[in-house]
């Protein structure tokens, strides 16, 4: 029987996100609430659904705090298979699925953070400047974002947080104060400074 | 009501997103509609960056790992049995027949996947392990099964750690063995550098837990423990290519972690505060050390005491110090963090968590800053009941007596008259002064069987100063001629009513004839259900509000809190203090170390 699983199995998960519609398409959350609940029975396709809408998103999340496309990898890696290994604990209390994942991905920026930290390794305060890629793609890329992500790296830590959580990954207020473990009116307060030293940086003002 | 500008943007995002004008929106909120004008598009702008793609060969790679950790949770195993079985291999017929021989007792191998070190299954749970080694023929499959397999040791260590009991010496055997096998391995291929960068990662993290670990490994053992801190450190020396190696003799009288000013004694050898540590190509951190330089050193002990450093940071005493600990009984257990003292603080993978935490449970949490959030480093306490007394801690000062020896596994230090034994689990904080005989040290202890095992000892001066002696405890007994405080039997001063068993109580006297004898009582403070909270870290903030920030923990400083010294921003403070009405922490007595007292009162409370 085992085996009739095994072979039904994909090599790759359904539907590989595309691109930022496919990740950020909105999940009705009683339709999550369901497909989280088939995962915690380990539903295949179930887990195939939910790695197909995650793993880009944590990629994309883990790039704009790293600057760095393995480090990003491994840590978007990491967190899949702790969300695997915890989905059984997850409980709708009315912190969304969405945001469960996400504080699991922060938790292990965290922890990487640490561990550069304890090694004297690359600041993650400066996180894009190690961009492994060549000025001529980092200047195309620059180009296709426009400036606006390129500032992001000269945000505080909590204010990028908030940028690429709000904006980019479109949590409410809510769900972000629960990724960042602060208060929801920190988070509003976090945000319009946030938004205002990123005008200031567009503008040459510095932060 | 009028809506808050984060609504009113929320709400003009979301309409532009559908079409609706700037304009528009700027109209129907006129108050706000200068900002809006600036911050609306930027935020639209922001919401249309295209997300980056994550290369199509990791995200299927990781898929593959995904998928395979999915069936093994289906299967209900723990690490997967590799798939690089070697059919073609002559030896795989016998491998075959031992595994046939597994699968009659498939149910103990079964049941065997769970056990930990303590368990009878255990060596099952190692020999199918080994098993599965031996079905892995690719060299890079091989050294990242065992490498998988070294990190379950990690794993096993943790949760003996938090079921209470003493690390055994099977599985830091099994640790050692596992590791040393890949290392091997990954020596014969250089060119596995993902695999090797890996080992020498895990193998990093694993002698920094080890390091921490030293009081909680059973006393059988030690040499065990001796011999995987040095395979973990060599580890991480052969796949960076550099020379030497650990001995298990270099760690045979344990770790000692000493932070002190680094001064030139000798070709590879500094005194660090007064004490001699040798350091080498060995030693991890990599610091060119300067001379007068502040470092903090974990350095292996032989049984000669000499010291070799295994690793060194670079400290600067100027800076405020990130880290803190705060003491106190568990307010909120949540999924990934805790309470105390009214402080959330984030439990991360990396947290090494000495208990399962309970409601109401006595903690001692060291805590970082990492990225403006409290993330806990490790959490220690009482790891049986709640009901379990946990000794209260005494800080207590005065000048060192006696010659202070560094080079036993355990070492007797007598600081103002008080006998204090030095374990490898004492952090010793010398940058304040010299470690030597003369030196004012404050101590932080418990006492175990009338044992005082000091956790702590500060060098606050190499001017001994005034000889009065300080001590800051919890009141265990006590009557009109002589109390007990946190283990240490003070004569009481006269005239003063006995406070409440549980109370708080910091004083100053002196010793005569080997009694120590209060001569002025700053402070009694009974915390009744409230409970007392510490918290020791330097001073970010002082506002003129009455409230200090120490570490990301807002201390309220009502005025007729005791503070002795004089604090500044950057002052390392020592604080007791419990919770207000509101649940926040509020400073009764505070020490700031090495500060000055102010003069004496003329009575106490």
């Amino acid at each position: 029987m085992y085996a009739q699983v095994l072979s039904g199995l994909v090599d790759k998960p359904r539907d590989l996100a595309a691109g930022k519609e496919a990740a950020s398409t909105p999940i009705d959350r009683s339709e999550e609430w369901e497909l989280v609940q088939r995962a915690q029975t380990l539903d295949e396709a179930a887990l195939s659904s939910l790695y197909s809408s995650y793993y880009p998103r944590v990629y994309n999340y883990a790039f704009l705090q790293l600057g760095d496309i393995q480090a990003a990898e491994d840590l978007a890696s990491e967190v899949m298979l702790k969300l695997l290994e915890s989905i059984k604990k997850y409980r709708f209390r009315g912190t969304p699925f969405s945001a469960w994942v996400f504080r699991i991905a922060r938790n292990r920026l965290i922890d990487l953070h640490r561990r550069r930290k304890r090694r004297g390794e690359v600041n993650l305060t400066e996180p894009l400047a190690s961009m492994q890629i060549g000025p001529q793609t980092m200047a195309e890329r620059a180009l296709e974002r426009g400036q606006l992500q390129l500032a992001l790296k000269y945000l505080t830590d909590e204010q990028r947080q908030v940028i690429v959580l709000k904006f980019i990954e479109g949590f409410d207020n809510a769900s972000i104060a629960g990724i960042l473990r602060r208060s929801e009116g920190a988070i509003k307060s976090l945000q319009h400074r946030a938004l205002n030293s990123l005008r200031r940086v567009m503008a040459g003002e510095g932060r | 009501m009028a809506r808050g500008w984060a609504a009113v943007l929320d709400e003009c995002l979301a309409a532009l997103g559908k079409g609706e004008r700037l304009e528009d929106c700027l109209a129907r909120y006129p108050s706000y509609a200068e900002e809006l004008r600036i911050y609306l598009p930027m935020a639209q702008r922001l919401t249309q960056i295209p997300h980056h793609q994550p290369r199509a060969s990791a995200q299927a790679a990781a898929w593959q790992r995904f998928r395979s950790r999915s069936e093994d949770m289906r299967l209900g195993r723990r690490p997967r049995l590799s798939l690089n079985v070697a059919w073609m291999r002559p030896l795989a017929i016998a491998a075959v027949l031992v595994l046939a021989v597994l699968v009659a007792a498939g149910g103990t191998a079964y049941a065997a996947q769970d056990a930990i070190p303590s368990s009878p299954l255990y060596r099952v749970k190692l020999a199918t392990e080994d098993i599965r080694v031996w079905f892995t023929i690719d060299d890079g499959a091989k050294a990242e099964l065992l490498l998988d397999q070294s990190n379950e040791r990690t794993d096993e260590v943790m949760e003996m750690l938090q079921r209470g009991k003493s690390i055994s010496g099977n599985v830091l055997a099994a640790l050692r063995d596992r590791n040393a096998r890949a290392v091997r391995i990954l020596q014969d291929n250089p060119d596995e550098l993902r695999l090797l960068n890996r080992a020498r990662e895990q193998s990093a993290d694993q002698e920094d837990l080890l390091l921490a670990l030293w009081g909680d490994i059973s006393e059988s053992a030690r040499d065990e423990y001796a011999e995987v801190v040095a395979t973990l450190h060599n580890a991480q020396l052969r796949t960076s290519g550099l020379p030497g190696s650990v001995r298990p003799g270099d760690l045979a009288a344990g770790v000692i972690n000493i932070a002190g000013a680094a001064e030139p004694a000798g070709e590879g050898v500094w005194l660090l505060s007064g004490v001699e540590v040798h350091f080498d190509l060995r030693t991890r951190g990599g610091t060119e050390l300067e001379p007068g330089q502040a470092v903090s050193v974990i350095a292996a002990r032989d049984a000669e005491g000499r010291l070799l450093a295994l690793d060194v940071t670079a400290t600067d005493r100027g800076q405020p110090e990130q880290g803190y600990v705060v003491s106190g009984a568990v307010e909120i257990v949540g999924e990934d963090e805790v309470v105390i003292a009214g402080h959330r603080i984030a439990i991360t993978e990396r947290t090494l968590l000495k208990l399962r935490l309970q409601l109401g449970q006595q903690v001692e949490i060291r805590v970082e800053q990492v990225d403006g959030q409290a993330v806990a480093s490790s959490v220690e306490g009482s790891a049986g009941d709640i009901e379990e007394e946990t000794p209260p801690l005494l800080a207590y000062e005065g000048i060192i007596e006696g010659e202070i020896s560094t080079s036993e596994v355990t070492n007797s230090w007598v600081v103002g008259g008080q006998e204090f034994t030095v374990t490898p689990s004492t952090e010793i904080d010398a940058r304040g002064g010299a470690l030597v005989e003369g030196a004012r040290a404050r101590v932080e202890a418990v006492a175990e069987d009338g044992v005082a095992i000091a956790r702590r000892v500060v060098i606050l001066s190499d001017d001994p100063g005034e000889d009065v002696i300080r001590v800051e405890g919890v009141l265990e007994e006590g009557d009109k001629e002589s109390w007990t405080i946190s283990g240490i039997e003070v004569k009481a001063p006269d005239d003063t009513e006995t406070p409440e068993i549980g109370s708080l109580v910091t004083l100053e006297g002196h010793r005569k004839d080997k009694q120590l004898i209060a001569d002025k009582l700053f402070t009694t403070y009974d915390p009744g259900n409230k409970g007392l909270a510490l918290l020791r870290g330097s001073i970010g903030l002082i506002d003129e509000g009455g409230s200090w920030q120490v570490g990301l923990v807002p201390v309220g400083i009502p005025d007729e809190t005791v503070v002795i010294g004089e604090p500044q921003v950057g002052s390392q403070v020592f604080i007791w203090g419990s919770r207000d009405d509101e649940g926040a922490l509020e400073a009764v007595y505070v020490s700031v170390i090495g500060g000055t007292p102010p003069p004496p009162e003329p009575e106490a409370e």
